[in-house]
């Protein structure tokens, strides 16, 4: 895995092993002070201030499948994708097909979407012009639904249940987490105060760019951060692919754990890592025709 | 006011081109400006430019259309060509710009020769800018000819719209496709690059919940429409490696543009704004919202295998599009068709059937269908 690094990104590496050199001093200080008493002395006390996470638990609790996002509702065009190319040549198997869709989808997100998680996570401030963008760049209805619906959500978990936890002492990522939270409370609040309607160009809550300001506020770095988003993704549209009966559990499981999906996000990634958002735009034009006339279908299972 | 002299260019830079279309009393259209430079060359079909300033009076008739036509010496951009220009519409004013040398070529880039090492950084594109601004009551119909990019090609195009946000009735007609090349030739999108962008701001947030003594007013983007067409060859990449593995690399990589343009042979959007078009956007969401299902049988017929999409060909089962009111009261159609005749004929019919093109700004609007 090629790792393409900011200036901006080692800054925060340094600040955080800084934090946590600082953090393990004082424990060992506070460890060497009080002498040992018996055997239980390898288990040393963490001060009060610090939550003792390890880094990891955030990455964990936003890539888990059950995280109540809905996304499980939506296939990304999938299921649109499979009604419009029925039926298929002979040469070309559901597999082949599916994973040419798999691939465009991919691709698709990255170039539209990870300029706005990573503009969200490096300028949380600019969390509204970041979502009213979004939406007017987003030209598919049926794709907005899917992304106002799934933003709203993880705004309703950072509600209701990472606030208590990483709003109360922002611990690794020190100032820029402590500003994401501040940014996600006034957008929520924003959000609440506008009326609801389709012509109303007030706060949306797309899905993007607040995974982003999610991220940050929980002390992810910006990595994990895209990558997440983008296997997340995928994750979605392979479960939709197994209850579309165009694969089976084992093959999904398959397909997630290759190479090739991990090297291509690693790559999409990269591709759109220094992209601005004025510059984020659509590569398979396609794929917004199929997500469009999603709604044409006669009988569908998903929302997207 | 001093008569400005038909001689002198205000323009400096080449490809620079710039319009301004007031209205005269009683209702009359004139250019108060209309400059531009090689290889850039505009033409109208009004009379010539009359220097005076543009009266306050008001008068209810819509005002006559004028036609201004892009041209370009040679018909194409080549790399490195740089267009770019300003339209400015003022309260009342309609205009129909069109492409009359067909479509825009956009000529190929040198290929980077692996004998003879290239030490330029980047490979010229070709660029086209055009920015325009819509006053209050003015209309723009901009239905041009879709880019035909050649093999190798670079091009970027950024269109930008402003349209008056506080009364709303500035209206936008905008096509914008792409091609996959000349067909005759057996190009099929074979080119490097082709990005396209059409924004539209507006000049002041639809919302007025600012303090009325804010002064700066800040713009807003209300739709932005963005394709990127991407080969994804890395032309300083492969001017760096060696020969031996140019050839390689080469031959690995299959065409992306094509791979993630398939089964189409022109994709392209159609943005509709505003009161003037408020018809033809209602009218193409009721044409999409009537198409027969995706995947509907015929219950009735004793033949359950023949589905309902099968029945009765037209033009619009072989155009594959989709309509959608999105936000700020734009009508967003996207489009793509096998080839470019198909494209045409359909959005031919379906402007013609409609008619508000025809009865607003004429059957020349329609040049390019």
């Amino acid at each position: 895995m090629t790792v393409k690094t900011t200036v901006q990104d080692l800054q925060q590496e340094i600040a955080d092993l800084e934090a946590r050199l600082r953090d393990a001093r004082s424990r060992l200080a506070l460890a060497s002070a009080s002498p040992p008493d018996g055997g239980d002395s390898s288990y040393l006390p963490l001060p009060k201030d610090t939550i003792p996470l390890v880094p990891t638990h955030a990455l964990l609790l936003l890539s888990d499948s059950a995280l109540p996002l809905g996304s499980f509702a939506y296939s990304s065009g999938l299921e649109s994708y499979l009604a419009h190319n029925k039926p298929l040549p002979r040469s070309v198997t559901s597999i082949v097909s599916f994973h040419r869709f798999l691939k465009l989808s991919i691709a698709s997100m990255a170039s539209t979407s990870i300029p706005y998680v990573l503009a969200g996570y490096w300028c949380p401030a600019d969390l509204e012009t970041l979502d009213n963008d979004l939406d007017a760049s987003t030209p598919c209805i049926v794709a907005q639904r899917a992304s106002l619906a799934q933003g709203r959500a993880l705004l309703g978990v950072w509600e209701r249940a990472f606030r208590g936890t990483y709003a109360a002492s922002p611990f690794l990522a020190g100032s820029a987490a402590a500003k994401a939270v501040k940014m996600i409370e006034s957008f929520s609040d924003a959000l609440k105060s506008c009326l609801d309607t389709v012509d109303e160009l007030g706060p949306k809550g797309h899905f993007a760019p607040l995974w982003g300001v999610v991220c940050l506020a929980m002390g992810m770095d910006a990595r994990q951060t895209a990558y997440v988003f983008m296997l997340n993704h995928a994750k979605a549209v392979l479960s939709a692919a197994v209850r579309a009966s165009v694969m089976g559990p084992y093959q999904a499981q398959n397909v997630l754990a290759s190479r090739s999906l991990q090297a291509m996000i690693t790559q999409r990634i990269d591709r759109e890592w220094d992209t601005p958002v004025e510059d984020a735009g659509q590569i398979v034009p396609p794929l917004d025709l199929w997500v469009g006339r999603h709604e044409l279908l006669y009988s569908r299972i998903f929302n997207s | 006011m001093p008569i400005k002299s038909p001689f002198s260019s205000s323009i400096a830079k080449p490809g620079h081109g710039e319009v301004v279309l007031s209205l005269l009393p009683p209702c009359n259209p004139s250019l108060t400006t209309l400059t531009y430079k090689y290889p850039l060359k505009l033409l109208t079909r009004t009379a010539g430019i009359v220097p005076q300033a543009p009266s306050s009076l008001s008068t209810s008739c819509p005002s006559q259309p004028v036609h201004l036509y892009l041209l370009t010496y040679g018909g194409g951009l080549l790399p490195g060509d740089h267009i770019s220009v300003s339209i400015t519409l003022d309260p009342r004013t309609r205009m129909v710009v069109t492409t009359p040398q067909g479509s825009t070529k956009i000529f190929k880039t040198e290929p980077p020769s692996p004998t003879k090492p290239i030490h330029k950084p980047v490979v010229d594109k070709s660029r086209q800018t055009l920015d325009v601004h819509i006053a209050a009551d003015a209309a723009l119909c901009y239905l041009p000819d879709p880019a035909v990019p050649y093999k190798d090609s670079r091009y970027e195009q950024i269109q930008t719209f402003t349209v008056d946000g506080n009364s709303n009735t500035s209206s936008l007609c905008l096509l914008d496709w792409v091609t996959q090349g000349r067909t005759s030739r057996g190009e099929n999108w074979d080119f490097h690059l082709w990005r396209g962008r059409n924004e539209i701001w507006s000049t002041a947030p639809a919302t007025e919940h600012d303090t009325p003594g804010q002064k700066p007013k800040k713009k807003q983007l209300l739709l932005r429409d963005s394709l990127i067409l991407d080969s994804e060859v890395d032309l300083d990449a492969e001017s760096d490696s060696e020969d031996g593995t140019l050839g390689s690399t080469r031959t690995h990589d299959q065409n992306l543009i094509r791979e993630r343009t398939h089964p189409y042979g022109v994709v392209g959007t159609l943005i509709l704004y505003g009161p003037v078009f408020e018809r033809l956007g209602a009218f193409m969401l009721e044409r999409f919202t009537s198409l027969p299902r995706i995947g509907a049988r015929n219950w009735a017929s004793s033949s359950l295998e023949q589905a309902a999409t099968d029945a009765a060909p037209n033009y619009d089962s072989l155009v594959t599009f989709t309509a959608a009111r999105v936000r700020g009261g734009f009508v967003l159609v996207k489009f793509g068709a096998e080839d470019f005749a198909t494209a045409k004929d359909w959005l031919g019919m379906v402007l013609r059937e409609e008619g508000t093109i025809l009865s607003e700004f004429g059957e020349e609007a329609l040049f390019c269908m």
